[in-house]
């Protein structure tokens, strides 16, 4: 087996509640996985276990074989890089002066800037269509080019595995496809991606494989036409859908009506 | 970058500045004549004997410790705000101040000399006893959360402002003057045994800063922003607090509290070089140490004979800066 991510029985519990329980997941070089699960389901806890921001509670993760608990911080930010839902910034940093912050790891702490730095950094605009953008200060971006600005500083990393969570969030639509088209063309050549999403359309669209999130179970696993089911839906969501397909793609379209004050599914 | 050699001719000039002016006039010529005299250097020709004594025994000492002191608050202010995310953090946020003055108080009530070690040894001591109560009290589930420490810091440090108002009402008048010009801080205690003192503490200090600034950018993610980029945030704030309190420990225990160079320099030093602290930390050191010289060169000459306390001067040029800063900047997000 190739993998380059594997979670073994991982279990996680915050203040003695359980968040995840028993979770086997396994991701390829140059796959995207998307996961999917409502709120509170364990996404965001899973990615910070994947990422080394928490350790688990039972189980193991590895990166290429080696378990993430045990690499240490530099190496694994080498290898490994992760984008939360909000990130913020303390002091107004220039869109390149931040994405050179992904050159850390790379660096010794006093080590000289190189030129595989600067080109490293290059590409990272370059790839996020930022280079115009470089000189400009973080605060007189709109939303999507501050994401898109993160997104450049996890690639200055130059990882192998990129974990996002939610890169949609806030984000209107021609951003949306713009980012996720992005992120595929990266895939492509060769980035493995693990992405948590909300909404199941894009979900569907953009990902090789889905695995679906049940109060902090993997519930299910596999090609989005497998895993997105109406009936998965209904059972995880408790909310009716429609899916729509053809021979290239499908929509799942919620099925909600108007009753009395409430809007609920029937 | 052109800012530093500016701020590098521009600390030399407020040193030379700093032991040229002062009530017995000494022309920068003839005080030069008497440090390279002092250093072995040079012929000595005639030199004025009182002037040789002003010159090395009170000038020069004060202007460098002045310098030192100066590059630590500056460097500590910077820190702090790199730790806190935020520019308004100073070197004093975790009572680093109130408990300096809390000890120095009690020992200035208590009479205790220690061989003139009194003074710089309860205000160290009372500094470093007041952050590491404050770290201790501000952890939440066994780690440092800033919310805690700031809070801690708060409530302690007006513990320690009652004790030092309960000491100065029972000291007696010229013990009442010397507490009140120690809390407004000053460097007319300097001298050549306290600076050879300080000078390791200063300059070690300043290099392990130095060797971090990388760590302290990927701080300016926040904590899991850190943790991705491979910091560990935990064991640098533990540090850089440690180290913050040795540094600042040491510059208030010889000059009391003086305030506004740690909260202004790295402030304006960023508006300048920005916030990479690769560039900012040097700057801040520079600037601190250029900004603390001159204030006391006013400080001494202003009102002569009669001096001063610094800290009036720092907070007479800090405060309405800060307040501009406040008013012109930014709406949303920098501050």
């Amino acid at each position: 087996m190739n993998d380059n991510i594997a979670i073994e029985s991982l279990s996680f519990a915050y203040n003695g509640q359980r968040v995840l329980r028993d979770i086997d997941l396994e991701v390829k070089p140059g796959e995207l996985l998307a996961l999917i699960g409502p709120n509170g389901s364990g996404k965001t806890t899973l990615l910070r276990q994947i990422s080394g921001a928490l350790r688990p509670a039972r189980g193991a993760v590895y990166l290429d074989g080696q378990e993430v608990a045990r690499l240490k911080p530099a190496e694994l930010a080498r290898r490994l890089a992760a984008l939360e839902q909000e990130q913020s910034v303390g002091f107004d940093y220039t869109v390149r002066e931040l994405v050179s912050l992904g050159r850390i790891p790379h660096r010794g702490r006093l080590s000289r800037w190189r030129p595989e730095d600067e080109s490293a950094v290059e590409r990272a605009l370059k790839s996020t269509g930022l280079q115009e953008l470089a000189r400009r200060s973080l605060q007189q971006l709109s939303g999507g080019e501050r994401r898109r600005v993160f997104l450049a500083m996890a690639l200055a990393q130059e990882p192998q595995v990129l974990l996002l969570d939610e890169p949609t969030a806030h984000l209107d639509l021609k951003y949306q496809l713009e980012l996720l088209g992005l992120v595929r063309g990266l895939v492509a050549r060769g980035l493995t991606v693990i992405a948590a999403f909300h909404d199941l359309n894009l979900a569907a669209r953009y990902s090789d494989r889905v695995a679906a999130l049940s109060r902090g179970r993997l519930v299910a696993l596999g090609s989005p036409r497998d895993v997105l089911t109406a009936d998965l839906i209904e059972s995880v969501w408790e909310v009716q859908v429609q899916v729509l397909e053809d021979q290239e793609s499908f929509w799942i379209i919620p099925r909600a009506r108007y009753s009395g004050r409430l809007l609920v599914s029937s | 970058m052109v800012i530093f050699p500016t701020l590098a001719v521009g600390l030399l000039a407020s040193l030379a500045v700093g032991v040229a002016v002062g009530p017995v006039a000494i022309s920068p010529g003839e005080s030069l004549r008497i440090i390279l005299a002092q250093l072995g250097l040079g012929g000595v020709g005639a030199l004025d004997a009182a002037h040789r004594l002003i010159i090395t025994q009170i000038r020069l000492p004060r202007a460098l410790t002045g310098a030192l002191i100066g590059l630590i608050l500056g460097l500590s202010g910077t820190v702090m705000q790199g730790i806190f995310r935020n520019p308004l953090a100073s070197p004093y946020l975790l009572g680093i101040a109130s408990g300096a003055s809390a000890g120095a108080a009690l020992v200035i009530v208590l009479h205790w000399q220690l061989g003139g070690m009194g003074l710089p040894l309860g205000a160290f001591l009372g500094s470093t006893l007041a952050v590491i109560s404050v770290y201790r009290l501000g952890m939440r589930a066994g780690r440092t959360s800033p919310y805690g420490l700031i809070l801690a810091g708060i409530a302690l440090g007006a513990l320690f402002s009652a004790l030092t108002s309960f000491l100065i009402t029972l000291s007696s008048g010229t013990q009442l003057r010397e507490i009140v010009f120690w809390l407004m801080g000053g460097l007319g205690r300097s001298n050549w045994h306290y600076l050879r003192l300080l000078t390791p503490v200063a300059l070690g200090g300043a290099a392990l800063v130095f060797a971090l600034s990388r760590d302290l950018n990927a701080l300016a993610l926040g904590e899991t922003g850190a943790r991705h980029l491979g910091i560990e945030p935990e064991q640098l704030r533990r540090f850089l607090l440690a180290l913050v309190t040795l540094l600042t420990g040491a510059a208030v225990a010889i000059s009391g509290t003086i305030g506004f160079v740690g909260l202004i320099t790295p402030h304006a030093l960023r508006l300048i070089v920005g916030p990479d602290h690769r560039l900012l930390l040097p700057a801040t050191a520079l600037a601190g140490a250029a900004f603390l010289v001159l204030s006391d060169t006013l400080a001494r000459t202003l009102l002569s004979p009669v001096e001063l306390p610094v800290g009036i001067i720092t907070a007479f040029v800090g405060a309405p800066f800060f307040l501009y800063l406040l008013v012109s900047s930014r709406p949303e997000g920098s501050i």
